[in-house]
């Protein structure tokens, strides 16, 4: 016997209203979870690239380079940054590769004009001393520290201000550029298009301050600060 | 139950790279395949494979489409967010977010889409589409790279490609709604589903 239409009604009525009221608080509860989620991941609803959002994390210091061992243009093995003993205090960082036609020359320029200004105003400003300008090839396939010693010589690299240095590895220079969210594409040509900035890591390596290869004297000036706060409250 | 299973492909790290190395392909072929593996295996729980009882809870969950509808646009809203993009090309677990939610998305939509009204439909489909024509056309305008994993021809490439989805998916959508305006009332699939003391089904509104 079949039941009566009012009979299957009811109960179905009775489901429907409560399926509204669910689907009503999920509905809701979905919503809430994306704005807020979104609040927090664009900081407010501004920033919404990935640069953008580099830009708040060096803000809220939370980048910091991966000390690597690094292979030097004269063939020496170094560790910059992670140890506070030792000097400088303060690292004016690019990455580069050697074969780049346009942005790394963009910052050799750049390099040169603050190395002259450090040959410059050391022997007045003492704690200048303490800022050292380093250029890192990411390229280690092609990069050798013989390649980077033509390249120093051709930017007329003074190793008492600038270093040319590759990573020994290429997961250290994964690791290195991951930990400063620089992110290097290839250019389908065989080059690369990558980040021109400058950056300022302190003695543990812990990034400071960005700058655009023409912020070179804001770079050079921040970087002197720091040199000089990090010995002031050493001494 | 191939296309179902489709996403696990992405787990072979070479071709992963190979299609999230261009934007266009990872907006446009990976995100709609991951939607439509859902949507497979969406279907599948409907088909033979399926189970009344949770078609019954999906539905008391999802009230003619609502719910179907607030999640599949939240997930392409997040997704074409340029900082969203290159996060899942540097986090493993933005990646998994991602796989996982544009399949979700399509294994929700596939029961959910058919219960819309077609007002619902037509606002739920439009607002997408108008998301991912105005996601596109920035992505064209753009003077630099919004994405720093992509060049920016290639993010041009993907700006025009979402601009040309929208307006091909627009068009095929009015033309279903319309087409289904008029014999809606006796094919479409309701909220509830109630057996009869015979055992047939019934589907009331």
């Amino acid at each position: 016997m079949n039941p009566s239409p009012v009979a299957v009604r009811a109960p179905g009525l009775a489901r429907a209203a409560k399926a509204r009221r669910v689907s009503a608080m999920l509905c809701l509860g979905l919503m809430l979870v994306l704005v807020l989620g979104l609040v927090r991941w664009t900081h407010g609803f501004e920033v919404w690239t990935f640069e953008g959002r580099r830009q708040a994390q060096v803000q809220a210091g939370e980048l910091r380079a991966r000390p690597v061992p690094l292979r030097a243009s004269d063939g020496s093995v170094l560790r910059l940054w992670g140890d506070a003993e030792v000097a400088p205090a303060a690292y004016l960082v690019d990455f580069v590769y050697t074969r780049c036609p346009s942005v790394c020359r963009a910052l050799g320029s750049e390099y040169q004009r603050m190395q002259r200004e450090l040959d410059r105003r050391q022997g007045s400003e003492p704690t200048l001393r303490d800022v050292h300008l380093v250029s890192i090839s990411f390229d280690v396939e092609h990069d050798d520290p013989a390649r980077l010693a033509r390249y120093a010589i051709e930017m007329r690299a003074d190793p008492q201000h600038w270093t040319l240095a590759v990573p020994a590895t290429h997961d250290d220079a994964l690791g290195l550029l991951r930990s400063l969210a620089v992110v290097v594409v290839p250019d389908g040509e065989g080059g690369f298009v990558h980040n021109g900035a400058i950056h300022l890591l302190d003695e543990r390596g812990h990034l400071r301050g960005l700058f655009g290869s023409e912020q070179w004297p804001q770079a050079l000036e921040a970087a002197h600060r720091l040199a000089a706060a990090r010995r002031g409250g050493a001494s | 139950m191939v296309l179902a299973l489709l996403p696990l492909v992405l787990l072979w790290p070479a071709l992963r790279h190979t299609v999230e190395s261009r934007m266009s392909l990872h907006m446009l072929g990976e995100f709609p395949v991951l939607f439509a593996a859902g949507w497979s295996a969406g279907r599948l729980c409907m088909g033979p494979l399926g189970s009344r009882r949770w078609l019954r809870a999906q539905r008391l969950l999802d009230w003619r489409g609502w719910t179907g509808a607030v999640l599949t646009s939240g997930v392409a809203l997040v997704w074409m967010l340029p900082s969203a993009l290159d996060a899942t090309l540097m986090s493993p677990a933005a990646a998994a977010a991602k796989i996982v939610s544009w399949w979700l998305a399509g294994w929700w939509l596939a029961d959910s889409w058919r219960r819309m009204d077609a007002e619902l439909l037509l606002f739920f489909v439009g607002n997408l589409l108008w998301m991912a024509a105005t996601a596109g056309l920035l992505y064209v305008d753009a003077p630099t790279r919004l994405c720093v994993n992509y060049l920016q021809d290639d993010q041009r490439h993907a700006g025009v490609g979402l601009v040309l989805l929208a307006l091909l998916l627009g068009a095929l959508t009015l033309r279903r709604a319309m087409g289904r305006q008029g014999s809606r009332v006796s094919k479409a699939p309701s909220d509830n589903i109630v057996r009869s003391q015979g055992g047939s089904k019934t589907m009331s509104t």
